[in-house]
């Protein structure tokens, strides 16, 4: 047996997707019986048009795009050539899935074959490690900011367009847009703010991306700030953590916290702020009922209230319950 | 021609008058909120409202909003509020540009609205009234 596989192109019809897969596992447990190949599919995400609010929705979508724009995959998927002759996909069951979807709903390009690594006949614990090392270890992604350092490169640079940009990178636009706008924010007023090469520090990126975010920018030129000053405060550590940008437009607003921020940072100046009135029993309630009372609300959320908040990601509202999400998140980190 | 199909129509000849700016739409953001979107994404609520279309060059040297009207709708209280607030919007960003797409014959009342309309602060953004027969005229 060759250690990394034959390379070959392989008709997709002779291929069948893995049932031991573990995203496809966990939705067949939920089934009784053999399952249908459109079963499979539909675990896999498949066959969905719509962008899915659902955890593994957008990369699927992305991945889509990506490989239609693409016209092809980049990586080859691993198949394994079983004693019986079955070819089975143990890495890459999605792209194959999308390939046969693909070629069933005669999308324009070639999609009877897809390019594959080919094991003959491995053994299970073979398969295992390949599997392991495909989804739980993973390639390296890039930090956003070599990501939007190249996308900027190549706008700016090679001077792809915009859309096709867009389409390799099979997201939104307005993503790509905000990655690029961040990244010429930061190499304009951040970097000639750092003396010394090594000081650049490319985690601080996410402030610059939060920046981009509706009503940042306008306030700080609002209350007679420049960009620069809110890289100076980034490279101050007065927005720390980064995502204290968003609490800018009430901070500087408001005199009192705006002094504390000058003087001690963004979180020092979030106390600073005017607290809205919590009504006495809310605030009276057991953690666990308050808890269950916001799942409740937020499931039995009007649709009419749910597209205002799409629409409207600097509200308040929005803002208390990312503030929520953080606190809890590192409350219950205490707990394992 | 219903006023659905008619809105359809301005909003066409919107994305054709950002085309022949910019030179292409490939090279574009642009965000419409139509039945058959240039790329899969809404326009942004500004603050109040979602225009029709909204565009920026790449990286943003220009902030163009687009807002289809038709006759009917060119005269609702709720229209005028609209309009005013994308011209505040504007106001307050550097080289923008309000294109309101309305039927041929509603043009001079639209250019009315507009002088009338013009923002408390900022700076008045420029504005532009086209209607649907530019489409014809390429």
């Amino acid at each position: 047996m060759s250690e990394t596989g034959v390379s070959e192109k392989v008709p997709v019809e002779q291929i069948e997707l893995d049932r031991l897969n573990p995203r496809i596992r966990k939705f067949l447990e939920m089934y009784d019986g053999d399952p249908t190949p459109q079963q499979i599919f539909l675990a896999l995400g498949a066959g969905n048009d719509e962008e899915s609010e659902a955890p593994t929705g957008p990369t699927f979508q992305k991945l889509k795009q990506s490989i239609i724009t693409h016209r092809g995959i980049i990586h080859p998927i691993i198949l394994n050539r079983q004693s019986d002759g079955t070819l089975v996909c143990i890495e890459g069951n999605t792209r194959l899935a999308l390939y046969k979807d693909f070629l069933k709903r005669g999308v324009d390009g070639e999609w009877e074959f897809i390019p594959a690594l080919v094991h003959e006949d491995l053994e299970d614990t073979e398969v295992h490690a390949i599997r392991l090392q495909a989804h739980l270890v993973g390639p390296r992604p890039w930090d956003p900011y070599s990501k939007a350092k190249y996308l900027h490169e190549l706008r700016h640079t090679n001077d792809m367009p915009f859309a096709m940009i867009v389409d390799f990178c099979g997201g939104r636009q307005s993503e790509v847009m905000t990655f690029i706008e961040a990244y010429i924010d930061m190499e304009n007023h951040y970097r000639p703010l750092i003396s010394e090469d090594g000081a650049f520090d490319p985690k601080r990126f996410s402030g610059f991306v939060e920046l981009q975010k509706p009503g940042i920018k306008k306030v700080i030129a609002e209350t007679g700030h420049s960009l620069t000053d809110f890289a100076t405060w980034v490279h101050e550590d007065k927005l720390k953590p980064l995502n204290t940008v968003r609490l800018l437009p009430r901070i500087l607003k408001n005199k009192k916290a705006r002094d504390v921020f000058y003087k001690k940072g963004a979180r020092a100046a979030e106390m600073a702020l005017d607290k809205p009135k919590i009504d006495h029993n809310l605030q009276a309630a057991p953690l666990d009922q308050l808890a269950r009372a916001l799942t409740n609300k937020l499931d039995a959320l009007p649709y009419d209230e749910f597209k205002d908040l799409r629409s409207n990601p600097g509200s308040d509202t929005i803002g208390a319950l990312l503030e929520v999400k953080e606190r809890v998140t590192e409350f219950l980190r205490e707990f394992g | 021609m219903t006023e659905s199909a008619q809105h359809a129509r301005l909003v066409k000849a919107i994305l054709s008058l950002l085309e022949k700016h910019f030179g292409s739409l490939d090279d574009i953001m642009v965000r419409d909120d139509s039945l058959r979107p240039v790329r899969a994404e809404r326009p942004p609520k500004l603050p109040q409202y979602i225009p029709d279309v909204y565009a920026t060059d790449v990286p943003t040297t220009q902030v163009i909003v687009g807002e289809a009207k038709t006759a009917k709708d060119l005269e609702t209280a709720r229209s005028h509020k609209q309009i005013a607030s994308f011209l505040e919007y504007l106001a307050h960003t550097p080289n923008s540009l309000l294109i309101l797409a309305v039927p041929f014959d509603c043009k001079p009342r639209a250019r009315g609205l507009l002088r009338k309309l013009v923002p408390a602060h900022g700076t008045a953004p420029d504005t532009k009234v086209i209607d649907d027969l530019d489409l014809e005229q390429g």
